[in-house]
């Protein structure tokens, strides 16, 4: 029931201000929503001004425009009911939603044109640290159990809800961070750009990670940034989605991460340094050496011809360690370009490749047919040429060398293998086979460098697999290997 | 020394290289004319500082740098060599220690006529200077000179 009052003299008295200190927001409407007044209360509350607002319509500035139907309602509610109370959502000048009670009350002037006198109050942190309340009852052991900051987002971009470890990480206690917009934990500069991209997740929202590609920062209540990693997926409630965000602090990742960094930059010019520096005094030793025996000509004595000779060994030596160290580092840097490969071509090539180094051996090749895997083809030759010239190699003592190259294992992760009849080596030293300088035998008997397998072994770690041998002393000596899937080049090799 | 025929130019600060290099071109030896760094090496080339008497109208038929040179290094000299009308044409090779593939590209991209890697062995390296001196020296037919006047640029 409305009860028809003198309007001026209503307007008068609210206008005297003595009220308004009670009152906090207080403003008229027409049915139709049209604002006819506008106290310095509801100034303050919502940024407009009332020579702003007075004679436009309320679903023009603060009735926010997702909610305008619902309003259109409960207007027309409060006219048939006489008066109403409430709780909503009401938009700021700046485009800030906030939780407002409202008391409303329809009154009629002297015309019987009916009026609705509206009072509201901001209660919106109070609303929040409420709902808290309720929320956590019911998720408090799941957020607490979690290792991350978890911190709970409503449409509005306001924090329902966070974990002690949140609390923690950013250094506001839960009182401090209910109700308050989560852009409080970013820093200023990205606020706009969080704001376009936390209202574009809640028209969509679905489990992803924040920022792929972007250098996330979190900001603690002392102002101090870090570096975070966050997780995003929506939480239903009810009728309304809320954001759950994992924010992880990676500030520990990120400094390892620069020590790496730098790390592999100073390798890369020791590495530079190696390739430039340390040849030409190699080279200088070997053609002094040689000069100088063609200068001693035929007449050279048997002594110091030996000496020259072990001097230049030494030499050649040091040149080809210096050759397949720099080969190791240029492949553990090397990025995989994996495609799909035939092993058996590579392998017959490799055979081709290899046959100057045979010349007048009597060698028996067996090649068993070969999957077509995923593996960079270069590198995959690389591994072969060096399987293949120690089987060779390992069997020169042999009448007759046999080298079988074949295949073992399900299509889904076969194991391909290299076996000779050569002189093996002790099982007892099989776990030093792959690594870099390691030789199971004298230089004398069998020249090499000892990174080889090393390099074989970095090569097959890059994709992903495995090696492995089996050996017997005088027996011959077997190489297997996996390759894995793609994508998983750098899961087991940090270099 | 400066006034006789100079054909090769040999940008080289080590010299132990120096001396292996000049052993393996033998016969070409006296043809040959070696500075320390990059900024000797571009003195000779413009006839300036303790080349200032050194007719520009002779160029050698190839220069031959070092990638790593004191002072200015190979790749600047390269460059300084490029940019200028009168010493654009003269076939550089790079003769240096580095296989690095980033330096080869560096040395093409800055107008390298050869990039030669020096090998660690010194019978493969003596044969490789040989054939360098033969091919710049007798087999390839060096560039008109380029003057600034007909250049125009």
């Amino acid at each position: 029931m409305t009860e028809p009052i003198d309007d001026r003299s209503l307007i008068r008295d609210l206008a005297s201000g003595m009220t308004e200190a009670f009152l906090g927001a207080l403003f008229a409407v027409r049915p139709d929503g049209t604002i006819i007044y506008w106290n310095s209360g509801a100034e303050s509350l919502f940024g407009y001004s009332a020579a702003e607002v007075v004679g436009t319509s309320v679903f023009e500035t603060i009735v926010p425009p997702e909610h305008v139907e619902d309003k259109r309602r409960w207007l027309a509610a409060a006219l048939d009911g006489g008066s109403a109370l409430y709780e909503t959502v009401r938009r700021r000048k700046d485009g800030l939603r906030i939780w407002v009670d409202i008391s409303v009350k329809a009154v009629r002037d002297n015309d019987g044109k009916a009026y609705l006198l509206l009072n509201e109050r901001d209660v919106t942190r109070v609303k929040y640290q409420r709902d808290a309340t309720v929320l956590q009852t019911r998720f408090r052991e799941v957020l607490e159990a979690a290792p991350d900051a978890i911190v709970l987002v409503d449409s509005l971009g306001r924090i329902t809800l966070v974990n002690s470890e949140a609390e923690r990480l950013f250094g506001y206690t839960r009182g401090e961070l209910l109700g308050q917009l989560v852009e409080e934990l970013v820093p200023t500069r990205f606020h706009a750009q969080h704001r376009a991209h936390r209202t574009k997740y809640f028209a969509e929202p679905q489990t992803r990670p924040m920022g792929i590609g972007l250098e996330l920062s979190g900001r603690r209540k002392d102002g101090t940034e870090f570096p975070v990693e966050i997780s995003l997926s929506p939480l239903s409630i009810e009728t309304s989605v809320l954001a759950m965000a994992a924010i992880r602090d990676v500030s520990a990742r990120k400094k390892i991460e620069e020590a790496l960094k730098s790390a592999n930059h100073e390798l890369e010019a020791f590495t530079y340094s190696v390739s430039h520096d340390l040849r030409a005094p190699i080279r200088q030793i070997d053609g002094f050496a040689r000069i100088l025996s063609e200068q001693l000509g035929p007449n050279i004595d048997e002594k110091s011809a030996h000496y020259l000779r072990r001097i230049q060994e030494g030499a050649g030596h040091m040149g080809r360690l210096v050759d397949d160290l720099l080969n190791l580092a240029r492949i553990g840097r090397q990025d995989l370009k994996p495609r799909l490969v035939g092993l058996t071509a590579i392998v017959n090539e490799t055979v081709v490749d290899l046959q100057s180094e045979v010349v007048g051996r009597d060698i028996q090749w067996q090649i068993d047919p070969l999957p077509t895997v995923y593996c960079d083809p270069g590198l995959m030759k690389v591994v072969f040429t060096n399987l293949l010239s120690n089987a060779l190699k390992y069997s020169r003592p042999r009448a007759v060398s046999v080298v079988h190259v074949g295949c073992n294992g399900d299509r889904a992760e076969p194991t391909i293998y290299v076996r000779d009849n050569g002189v093996g080596f002790d099982m007892a030293y099989a776990d030093k086979l792959f690594g870099v300088f390691q030789r199971l035998h004298r230089v004398e008997d069998f020249e090499g460098t000892g990174v080889g397998l090393a390099t074989v072994q970095r090569i097959i770690h890059k994709h992903g697999g495995r090696i492995w041998a089996e050996a017997t002393r005088d027996q011959g000596a077997a190489f297997y290997f996996t390759l894995n899937a793609p994508g998983a080049e750098h899961a087991t090799e940090g270099a | 020394m400066t006034d006789a025929r100079v054909d090769l130019l040999l940008a080289e600060d080590n010299p132990s290289d120096t001396e292996l290099i000049l052993e393996s071109l033998s016969g070409l030896r006296e043809r040959v004319f070696t500075v320390e760094d990059g900024v000797e090496a571009l003195d000779f080339l413009f006839s300036r500082g303790r080349f200032a008497g050194r007719a520009q109208s002779s160029m050698p038929r190839v220069v031959m740098l070092d990638v790593k040179l004191p002072k200015i290094g190979g790749f600047e000299v390269l460059r300084a060599l490029r940019a200028d009308p009168r010493t654009r044409r003269i076939p550089v090779v790079m003769l240096t220690s580095s296989n690095l593939e980033r330096d080869v590209a560096r040395g093409y991209e800055l107008g390298a006529n050869s990039y030669v890697q020096k090998p660690v062995d010194f019978d493969r390296f003596r044969e490789t200077v040989r054939l360098l001196g033969l091919y710049w020296l007798s087999i390839n037919e060096p560039p008109p000179l380029s003057t600034p006047r007909a250049e125009g640029t």
